[in-house]
């Protein structure tokens, strides 16, 4: 399985969807869209709303996120937006402010 | 062929292949191939089947089948042809029209 | 050891500004501009709409849109490319489809400007005798008697 890998010195505006996976370890400002999972790593900074199977946060997001199966917000992890998902796991010592609706009626 | 101690200035025409070694100035025209030799020099427009160059080319360019142009070559001037090969270390600075069509984008 | 680059996989569609200071291998495609401090591949079945500003281009697929590389541009045999490149290095591989204008800058010294067909003048000492021999080593060879012509036809021997 090939996943796009958006490198630590990327800086992308705008939008991306993709049928694979997407690993951001740079800056998105825009918007995110994959049919697999999206990962927001250490070294990324996210601005932007996220639309995935499933979202994982260890660096630094501001937007809303609408994940068909889980959201993690791993302990290095901060986010600000609001999180549509059937489950969600926030690690202790992650950082959110926003609001959560696990009711998905889908 | 046109030798390397030889100019010409005015129009060359013909209808069998042409190796140029010296100087033309002003117009090429075959209905065959036409060889510009390391030593040639042309201020000359160009019009011929397959040209290839190893010398040394200003003037503009119809290369009905195609066109080479070599390793220490240069050509400075506008070139219409169905197929061109530019070498590592050859010069060029012009245009190339060549006709084809790619899909439209969504 | 090199850092591994930057994937734009095959499904991916990136809409917007891409910059960055690392190499790309885009394998998708991209409609917007790309900015960046290193290597782009552009994949054969990949397709960049948009102006690209790199250290190099290696074009496999379609690229529509202004190069302009700092180092080296590339189009295999199966590119195509609509849009203006300007680098000091470009390779065009036969089968390669341009439309635009190709730039690698002014020709080099030693070239056009010292060899102009029209000049006649020989630069070595006075020779005893004057013979239409292979050119002297700064190219530039005697010009022969009667060699301007209004036309000269090349026409087949029969």
């Amino acid at each position: 399985m090939s996943n796009t890998v958006i490198g630590s010195s990327i800086t992308i505006e705008g939008e991306i969807t993709s049928d694979e996976a997407i690993v951001v370890q740079g800056s998105v400002k825009g918007k995110l869209s994959s049919q697999q999972a999206v990962f927001v790593e250490n070294s990324a900074a996210v601005e932007a709303d996220v639309d995935a199977e499933a979202v994982e946060i260890s660096g630094v997001m501001t937007g809303n996120i609408d994940a068909k199966s889980r959201v993690e917000l791993k302990a290095e992890g901060k986010m600000i937006g609001d999180v549509k998902s059937p489950r969600i796991l926030i690690a202790d010592g992650a950082l959110f402010k926003g609001s959560i609706d696990m009711d998905v009626e889908r | 062929m046109i030798g390397p101690g030889t100019r010409i200035r005015g129009t060359v025409t013909g209808d069998e292949d042409l190796v140029v070694e010296g100087g033309v100035e002003g117009a090429i025209r075959l209905s065959k191939d036409l060889s510009v030799g390391k030593s040639a020099t042309l201020e000359a427009s160009v019009d011929a089947q397959n040209v290839h160059v190893d010398g040394h080319i200003q003037g503009d360019v119809n290369a009905h089948q195609s066109l080479n142009v070599s390793k220490g070559a240069t050509l400075i001037g506008n070139v219409t042809t169905p197929r061109v090969r530019l070498a590592d270390g050859a010069h060029f600075q012009g245009h190339i029209h060549m006709e084809f069509d790619v899909p439209a984008i969504d | 050891m090199a850092k591994a680059p930057t994937v734009v996989t095959a499904s991916t569609v990136i809409r917007g500004r891409v910059s960055g200071d690392e190499d790309l291998d885009v394998l998708g495609r991209i409609h917007g501009s790309i900015e960046l401090k290193g290597s782009i591949t552009l994949d054969a079945a990949a397709r960049i709409d948009g102006d690209v500003t790199a250290d190099h281009f290696a074009i496999h697929g379609i690229f529509v849109g202004d190069a302009q590389i700092t180092d080296t541009i590339h189009l295999s045999a199966a590119s195509r490319v609509i849009g203006d490149l300007r680098a000091p290095r470009i390779i065009i591989e036969e089968g390669a489809q341009i439309r635009g204008r190709v730039d690698m800058g002014d020709a080099p010294a030693e070239s056009i400007s010292t060899r102009s067909p029209k000049t006649a003048a020989p630069r070595r000492a006075p020779a005893p005798a004057v013979t239409n021999d292979a050119p002297d080593e700064d190219g530039e060879p005697e010009l022969p008697a009667a060699a301007s012509a209004k036309n000269v036809s090349v026409k087949k021997r029969s």
